[in-house]
């Protein structure tokens, strides 16, 4: 099955470098949607069928966390899981994040090895929910 | 004994510049270092938490195309735009802004960061920064690289 995956950061480097990555870890993709933000994040959920979030934290117009509560309140994000690729090494950060419904986490930078585990972790779970 | 913001810098940019550009760094001291003489990018970004400040990185734009070449695993041809190597920079800069933080507090505090900025420096003000105290200098391959932080 491939999965319907939206990138959300605020770095155009970053979300090609994902999407390569994401390629390069072999992992099964149909279509690929960019979002520079949250609020253009939410806007593209709103209207596209999505499997998985890979969202920064730190972004300008709306925020991660912000587009996360969003999520939480509309209940998409019982549907959609999310993982969060960030600069942030807080452990207290993460746990929040996670305590909000965010699924897994990743540290740029990232692996092509780090980004295949966690979709498979993300979607084996999801699909056996 | 306390960590060193200095120490600490030169750890975080050595190792975002090869995990994430693929680039061998080298710390130099700032003597070894001749005058700069053409303007130089500068990108620079804030934190604030438990303890607030700034962090930057100074290099040649020729340095920044190779950074955003290789973030992006292109070909070098000379035609990558000047948003994209922006655009490079920055990222590079959050990513080590990142790295600084977590190995010189550890991963309990929280810090909120700006978006970074990147800006021109000319080369009068490039040489002032090269001779202050607490830079960073580094050689990424055959280019310099200049790096600071300041704690409030």
């Amino acid at each position: 099955m491939a999965y319907n995956i939206l990138v959300v950061d605020d770095s155009n480097v970053i979300r090609k470098v994902l999407i390569k990555t994401l390629s390069l870890a072999k992992v099964p993709v149909g279509e690929v949607f960019e979002a520079a933000n949250g609020k253009e994040a939410l806007e593209i959920l709103d209207g596209s069928w999505i499997d998985l979030v890979f969202a920064d934290i730190n972004m300008p117009v709306m925020n991660g966390v912000e587009m996360i509560e969003k999520m939480s309140e509309s209940g998409m994000l019982n549907n959609i899981p999310v993982v969060i690729i960030s600069t942030e090494g807080s452990l207290t950060r993460i746990e929040e994040l996670k305590a909000k419904g965010v699924k897994a986490y990743v540290r740029k930078p990232f692996t092509p090895e780090a980004i295949k585990e966690v979709v498979q972790d993300v979607m084996e779970g999801s699909n056996g929910k | 004994m306390e960590n060193d913001p200095k120490e600490i810098m030169e750890k975080a940019v050595m190792h975002v510049l090869e995990a994430m550009a693929f680039m061998f760094v080298e710390t130099v001291t700032q003597d070894e270092l001749s005058d700069i003489e053409d303007t130089c990018l500068h990108v620079q970004m804030e934190f604030t938490g438990e303890t607030s400040g700034d962090l930057g990185l100074v290099f040649p734009p020729e340095l920044a195309a190779s950074m955003a070449e290789n973030v992006l695993g292109i070909e070098p041809d000379g035609s990558i735009l000047e948003d994209t190597l922006k655009d490079a920079a920055e990222e590079i800069l959050n990513v080590v802004c990142g790295q600084f933080l977590t190995l010189m507090f550890g991963d309990k505090p929280i810090f909120e960061l700006s978006v970074p900025h990147v800006s021109r420096l000319d080369s009068r003000a490039c040489n002032e920064l090269l001779k202050s105290p607490g830079v960073v200098a580094f050689m990424v391959e055959d280019s310099f690289m200049l790096g600071y932080v300041k704690l409030g």
